[in-house]
């Protein structure tokens, strides 16, 4: 019984991660937010001040950044998770040279994703590899220009491919778990692929899909390499107009103003997941 | 075991204090820079024996120097090539510190305006630094359009102008004129980068400017951005609005020298020492040409201030007279073709010529116009693509 009370030796042990939690995270977190407000300012007077939230919200470049953003987010989570589950599902029993596949496509995992951008850049530039095919193939005349669209389908792409095989880990482990019995009643009782599909694989790997989800839109959310190579010359995203708030108009207590944002989203989006976690598995 | 672990935790404690006690360094000799001479400069200079030095580029060029400088006088650099915001939050996280870290640093022209509103630096330097009147002239009083009043030494000079691609462009335009005539003649063939991200589209959206709303000239000597005066610079968008479909714009200086480079595009806004680093890396052909059109492009220079708080202020001014000494010059412009902020070095080989430099070369207007600038070009043209 004694070794279950908590002594201070207990606390003490817990003091470096805890402690570096606290300190290091807990505290960059309250100086933004504090920053945020006019306290704690890094270049002009402290005083309290709602003048820098007034100024990112009015502004539209902060509010059309936020919105792509969340758009890349929200893109790059439903594509990755819609290009890793069939991958997730071909994996799930083994079979001749599905070890060698399975390294071959974890390879942009340890790609990191300033790299990656630049790789997928080198394919879709002028005379990049896509646009030579393409050519050759003579299905265009001259090479198109597909470097920083509007829209952003570069980024959603370069995000796709590098996260790829870290939402198929999360997945993999996910569809493992779904026993083979489960799949052979419901043959026993009639249902087809499709059915098997939706009524069986996707419920029972829901809780992986979820995280997978939610993971990948805080990466491609918060995401500054890749959107500063490949994305659009307008709107900048978020995390690119912070930097740019930051250190060309030297604005930086609207650059934390941002940074909140950033964080506030972030959090809103894990308890969004969380609450639609309990309604799928049916908890309170 | 708790005896164990309370000894062990006790220990460490004063482990630390010890430590931390050891690290504690006797205060360097001082002099006042202003009343001393030179001699007595250096002399308190070696007694301090060390500098420390911040740069975020030309890794190889400050070893070297820095190895120079030792042989010279015996003081040892302490030389730190990091991330350049990050270089600029160290010093600016340590400025209410009596004594800080650094010494001296180089200040690019996105920092300029901070650290002189947050006054940073020591100074003025100027009557300090021996040839100090052999230095950019210009380049002592203001740096990217902000008034630097002597406190920043000029470290190299860089200068925008046109960067083209001799096999696609036989007769590159001289007049705005003629550039508007190459660029609807040549959709998509000139480009230049989003002002928000790079100094070369900066300067170009500056020359626009120039040629559409009457001049720089109204801007000289303002604080503020007055609104009378930039009232009619939705001539200057306007400009911009109608040729979107005919320019290319990019996202940085770099790459719009990789898009000339890849055939993308054949003519640009670019910066001399960058377009020079990147032929000397091999990332553009060395066919490729560049020059100051008649119209004007901005140009300026990199700096290098001693901080207020630095603890070796005389070696720190040392170090500067070292690096802005012709043989350093010489040497930083011979290992990476970055144009000497001395104007008493003869330059030959250089993308472009002295003549251009004298005759088309542009100064920005004031700070705070370019920041307007930057902010009405996203809002009046990239948001309206």
């Amino acid at each position: 019984m004694e070794e279950n009370k908590h002594t201070l030796l207990h606390y003490l042990m817990l003091l470096p991660g805890v402690g570096f939690i606290l300190m290091f995270i807990g505290s960059s977190i309250f100086l933004t937010l504090a920053q945020s407000f006019g306290l704690f300012s890094i270049t002009g007077r402290s005083a309290f001040t709602l003048s820098n939230w007034a100024a990112i919200i009015q502004a539209r470049e902060s509010v059309d950044s936020l919105m792509f953003s969340l758009k890349m987010g929200i893109l790059s989570s439903i594509g990755t998770v819609l290009f890793a589950f069939p991958l997730a599902l071909f994996f799930r029993k083994g079979g001749a040279g599905k070890g060698m596949l399975g390294s071959i496509i974890k390879v942009p995992l340890f790609i990191p994703a300033l790299v990656a951008a630049f790789l997928i850049v080198n394919l879709i530039s002028y005379h990049g590899l896509v646009n030579s095919v393409l050519l050759r193939l003579n299905i265009i005349q001259q090479p198109m220009r597909m470097l920083n669209d509007r829209f952003g389908w570069g980024v959603v792409f370069i995000q796709i491919w590098k996260n790829l095989p870290f939402v198929l880990l999360i997945l993999m482990a996910s569809i493992a778990s779904i026993r083979d019995d489960t799949i052979d009643a419901a043959k026993n009782l009639g249902a087809g692929y499709w059915s098997i599909l939706f009524r069986i694989f996707v419920p029972l790997a829901m809780p992986g899909i979820l995280v997978s989800m939610i993971l990948m839109f805080i990466k491609a959310f918060g995401d500054f390499p890749i959107f500063s190579v490949a994305g659009p010359i307008y709107p900048a995203a978020i995390s690119v107009r912070m930097h740019i708030m930051a250190t060309l108009y030297q604005e930086w207590d609207q650059a934390a103003v941002l940074g909140v944002i950033i964080i506030v989203t972030t959090f809103f989006v894990i308890w969004a997941y969380s609450r639609f976690a309990e309604l799928v598995q049916g908890e309170e | 075991m708790k005896k164990l672990c309370a000894v062990v935790l006790v220990l460490m404690l004063a482990a630390g204090m010890v430590f931390a006690a050891g690290a504690r360094e006797e205060a360097a000799p001082t002099i006042d820079l202003q009343t001393a001479t030179w001699e007595e400069i250096v002399e308190t200079a070696q007694a301090q024996g060390q500098v420390t030095f911040y740069s975020w580029y030309f890794p190889d060029y400050f070893r070297e120097a820095a190895a120079d400088f030792e042989r010279q006088y015996g003081i040892k650099v302490n030389l730190v090539i990091g991330d350049q915001t990050a270089n600029f939050n160290k010093v600016i996280s340590e400025k209410d510190r009596p004594v800080g870290t650094v010494d001296a640093m180089i200040v690019g022209g996105q920092w300029v305006k901070t650290t002189m509103d947050l006054d940073l630096f020591y100074g003025p330097i100027k009557d300090i630094i021996p040839d100090a009147d052999q230095l950019a002239p210009s380049l002592w009083i203001v740096q990217e359009g902000v008034l630097t009043h002597g406190y920043l030494a000029p470290f190299h000079r860089n200068q925008t102008g046109i960067l083209y691609d001799p096999q696609r462009v036989s007769n590159p335009p001289q007049t705005f004129a003629e550039l508007e005539a190459w660029i609807d003649a040549n959709p998509k063939l000139f480009g230049f980068n989003d002002p928000s991200r790079g100094g070369s589209g900066q300067s170009f959206v500056h020359t626009v400017i120039k040629h559409t709303t009457g001049g720089l000239e109204k801007y000289v000597g303002d604080t503020e951005v007055v609104p009378e005066k930039v009232a009619n610079w939705d001539l200057a968008w306007e400009w911009f609005n109608d040729r979107k479909d005919k320019l290319t714009f990019t996202v940085s200086n770099n790459d719009s020298i990789i898009r000339i480079n890849d055939g993308e595009m054949a003519m640009t806004f670019g910066w001399d020492d960058n377009v020079q680093d990147m032929m000397n890396r091999g990332n553009i052909f060395t066919r490729a040409q560049m020059y100051i059109p008649e119209m004007g492009a901005a140009g300026g220079g990199d700096t290098m201030g001693i901080l207020k708080n630095a603890p070796n202020k005389a070696a720190a001014a040392v170090f500067i007279a070292h690096i802005t000494s012709k043989e350093q010059q010489i040497k930083k412009f011979e290992m990476l073709g970055a144009y000497p902020s001395r104007i008493d070095i003869p330059i030959e080989g250089t993308l472009l010529t002295e003549e251009d430099r004298e005759n088309n070369a542009l100064a920005w207007f004031p700070a705070p116009y370019k920041d307007y600038m930057i902010a009405e070009f996203v809002r009046n043209v990239l948001m309206t693509q």
